[in-house]
């Protein structure tokens, strides 16, 4: 019975489709230059942190980075408030707030033992 | 009622203590949970959110998993092992399981003795074996549960560090897993170890825990 409540907390498998959602939605705003949605898809500590290093608003910054075009989908895995997108040619990582998924790191790359290096993270 | 109240008041006691507890630590741990999310930058979460987590999940079943275990290797240990002076301990020289009519089943049930215990064959062999059994299946199942709730919560930190998140095999032999299961373990043996030895020479005056307060170190297997 402990077993099952355990289960039924971690949600075993619990769904990572509306991150991926937003995931998918930020590349296309980026794609299509508009930088405004995209930025309003970021995590806010991302979002102050990539205004801070680059000394721009947000929307121009955020088209001046060299972020990939991801591919397809492969794998999304979500666990508590926390969710990885990986794609084709790039990996995402998200958070859960309030107002619904946002991306906390894009452009991620991975290594050996390591934390992604990303292009735009808030960490 | 009164009299239910007075004749089950340990239980009643300790129960309340551990609902007391668990409340507890789901305020406190509500709390440090919303710290650290701040201190990333990231959203607080409600309480309701918090205890349906697998992070308040995990610091549950691994407190559970390793209390039931003390319990149930000091249930069976004690069945072959002795202390000499410790009220612990069974009196030395009854090692083992015992004979029927020492343990009162079979031939030997007196009136007031247990159904199952008259009832022979496994049902009686069943019965005998109840305590460690249960104990032994809560731990399982509490062990598993810490399990798959400290996977997922391992995994949500690793995923807000940037890594990729592990697979359950994986975690079950992981640092994680184990520092988390040995961490409860020692604690929980030295206390059964420190019960063993301290009550052969200290005494508590009324508690069935302790010898009489004038009966020598060397007596074992008595308790007040």
């Amino acid at each position: 019975m402990i077993v099952t409540c355990a289960l039924l907390l971690v949600g075993c498998g619990a769904s990572g489709s509306a991150a991926e959602d937003v995931a998918s939605r930020f590349y296309t705003a980026v794609e299509s230059g508009e930088g405004s949605t995209a930025c309003d898809l970021l995590a806010p500590e991302t979002r102050h942190k990539l205004e801070q290093s680059a000394g721009q608003p947000c929307a121009e910054a955020l088209l001046s980075e060299d972020i990939p075009t991801p591919g397809k989908s492969v794998e999304t895995q979500r666990f508590g408030n926390q969710a990885q997108v990986r794609f084709d040619h790039d990996t995402a990582f998200l958070a859960e707030f309030d107002d619904g998924w946002r991306l906390v790191a894009v452009g991620c790359t991975p290594r050996v033992s390591l934390p992604y290096d990303c292009v735009i993270a808030g960490l | 009622m009164r009299r239910f109240l007075r004749e089950s008041s340990l239980s009643l006691v300790f129960g309340g203590l551990f609902l007391a507890a668990l409340v507890g630590q789901s305020f406190a741990g509500h709390a440090e949970y919303n710290n650290e999310q701040q201190a990333s930058g990231l959203a607080t979460v409600s309480w309701l959110a918090y205890v349906t987590s697998a992070d308040y999940a995990v610091d549950i079943a691994e407190n559970w998993q390793s209390e039931y275990l003390q319990f149930l290797l000091y249930i069976l240990l004690t069945i072959w092992l002795v202390q000499r002076g410790s009220p612990e301990s069974k009196v030395l020289g009854s090692e083992g399981r015992e004979t029927d009519e020492e343990q009162r089943v079979g031939e030997y049930v007196r009136p007031g003795s247990p159904r199952w215990a008259k009832a022979g064959g496994r049902i009686t062999g069943l019965y005998s074996r109840s305590l460690g059994l249960v104990m032994g299946l809560v731990f399982v199942d509490s062990w598993v549960a810490q399990s798959i709730a400290g996977w997922a919560a391992y995994n949500e930190q690793r995923i807000g560090d940037l890594q990729d998140p592990v697979t359950w095999p994986s975690y079950v032999v992981s640092a994680d897993f184990w520092s988390r299961s040995l961490q409860n373990w020692q604690s929980e043996f030295l206390a059964i170890g420190s019960m063993v030895v301290l009550s052969i020479y200290l005494r508590e005056r009324g508690s069935p825990e302790s010898k009489p307060v004038g009966v020598s170190h060397d007596a074992t297997g008595v308790e007040g």
